[in-house]
């Protein structure tokens, strides 16, 4: 991080400048914040290295890793589950037409980057059917990755949220905002932050459906 | 009924506030669960057949102290003290106490960091809402030591002084983490 603040052109400030200035050190105490929560994550695997067995153990890094790996795993999984959808589309295509649909053509890299996510799939499932008692040992460091993540993802939303709250103040502040509301609210992704926006932004319950339970891959 | 925008402003505030205090109580929860990790410990047959007795005394009294701790919400700092002794007193367990001090050094580092961010929105937007369409470089400071004052860490200081410039820096106390 630069220890220089960035010098302003001129005397004065404008609204959209100092707005600017204030997301920027909302940007670097989000991240600090989540930096602290991974750190906690890590200090907590640390200590589960103590007691859970070993294959256990790297079983739960290594896919601590994928999953909160530099490169995100969100980032490919959308356009892997496109190139699926595409693939099963060209398959069905082929089968309506009466053709053979093992002759369909995939490039490598879509190749690849579909079994990448295949392998980060059965390590999910892996976790999730452990037996009882190696899952009870896990449960601690289980549990601080899911809360890492959840705080990751609240905090970005937080962070856009204001980000489009900004825009809308200086672009449209005479406007009716609740329409601008409603479309606000699919920022939130799991169930309990969506009704927490529903209820405190447009005083009612969120419409059925749309939201995942929650991010998280296991409910203890 | 439509909405003004400072019933959008105030409304998202609030939503802010809630979902930084969730991810502080997510925090505490999941650093709650080093007692099972603990517990775990201690039913490991092979493990403790390791450890002398006066080790294993250390660790179900560490256990027991975890418990009143997260059960009363008192302060981070005590425990740490109190656990940083026991694992100077007892060499062996050494590797389970010292990455628990650290998990929650650094959920309350989080605590910290969540909590000084919900009050700085507040000051953010009342210093917004007096400067009109603008504000001199004077104006600019001034915010930023008040923002400055809203912190507790060094980094967080760090992170205004990067996008302010000229505001005060008598940084004397080091970073509150042990490790």
């Amino acid at each position: 991080m630069s220890s220089e603040a960035k010098k302003l052109e001129h005397d004065q400030v404008t609204l959209s400048e100092f707005d600017d200035i204030f997301f920027n050190i909302l940007s670097g105490l989000g991240k600090d914040a989540v930096d602290s929560a991974a750190q906690c994550t890590g200090a907590i695997f640390n200590l589960s290295s103590n007691y859970v067995d070993r294959p256990a153990f790297e079983a739960l890094k290594k896919f601590y890793d994928l999953y909160f790996s530099e490169e995100s795993i969100d980032a490919s999984k959308d356009t892997v589950n496109e190139e699926v959808d595409n693939l099963i589309d060209a398959i069905q295509e082929k089968l309506d037409a009466g053709e053979d649909a093992y002759e369909i053509e995939e490039d490598e890299e879509t190749k690849k980057s579909r079994l990448a996510m295949a392998g980060v799939q059965k390590q999910v499932e892996g976790l999730i059917t452990i037996n009882a008692g190696i899952k009870k040992q896990i449960i601690p460091a289980l549990s601080s990755m899911q809360f890492e993540d959840a705080v990751s993802q609240r905090m970005e939303h937080l962070l856009d949220g204001w980000k489009k709250i900004n825009e809308f103040i200086h672009n449209s502040a005479l406007l009716d905002a609740e329409p601008f509301v409603r479309e606000l609210a699919n920022i939130c992704t799991s169930v309990e932050e969506t009704e927490s926006f529903y209820q405190i932004m447009l005083d009612e319950k969120p419409p059925e459906g749309g939201q995942a339970e929650r991010s998280v891959f296991l409910e203890f | 009924m439509t909405m003004a925008a400072q019933t959008l402003v105030d409304n998202f505030q609030k939503f802010t506030k809630e979902s930084l205090e969730w991810c502080a109580n997510e925090s505490e929860e999941s650093t709650a669960k080093v007692s099972q990790a603990i517990d775990t410990l201690l039913n490991d047959a092979a493990r403790v057949s390791e450890l002398s007795s006066d080790s294993i005394q250390a660790i179900s009294g560490l256990q027991s102290k975890l418990k009143v701790h997260f059960d009363s919400g008192s302060s981070i700092d005590d425990l740490v003290e109190t656990l940083s002794k026991l694992a100077n007193e007892h060499d062996e367990v050494k590797n389970v106490i010292h990455p628990i001090i650290e998990s929650l050094q650094f959920q309350d580092r989080l605590r910290q960091n969540l909590e000084n961010i919900a009050k700085m929105i507040p000051a953010w937007l009342e210093a917004r809402q007096t400067f009109g369409v603008a504000a001199s470089q004077q104006d600019l400071r001034d915010v930023g030591e008040k923002l400055l004052k809203l912190t507790t860490m060094k980094e967080e200081r760090e992170q205004i002084r990067s996008q302010i410039e000229g505001l005060s820096n008598d940084e004397a106390q080091d970073s509150v983490m042990m490790f």
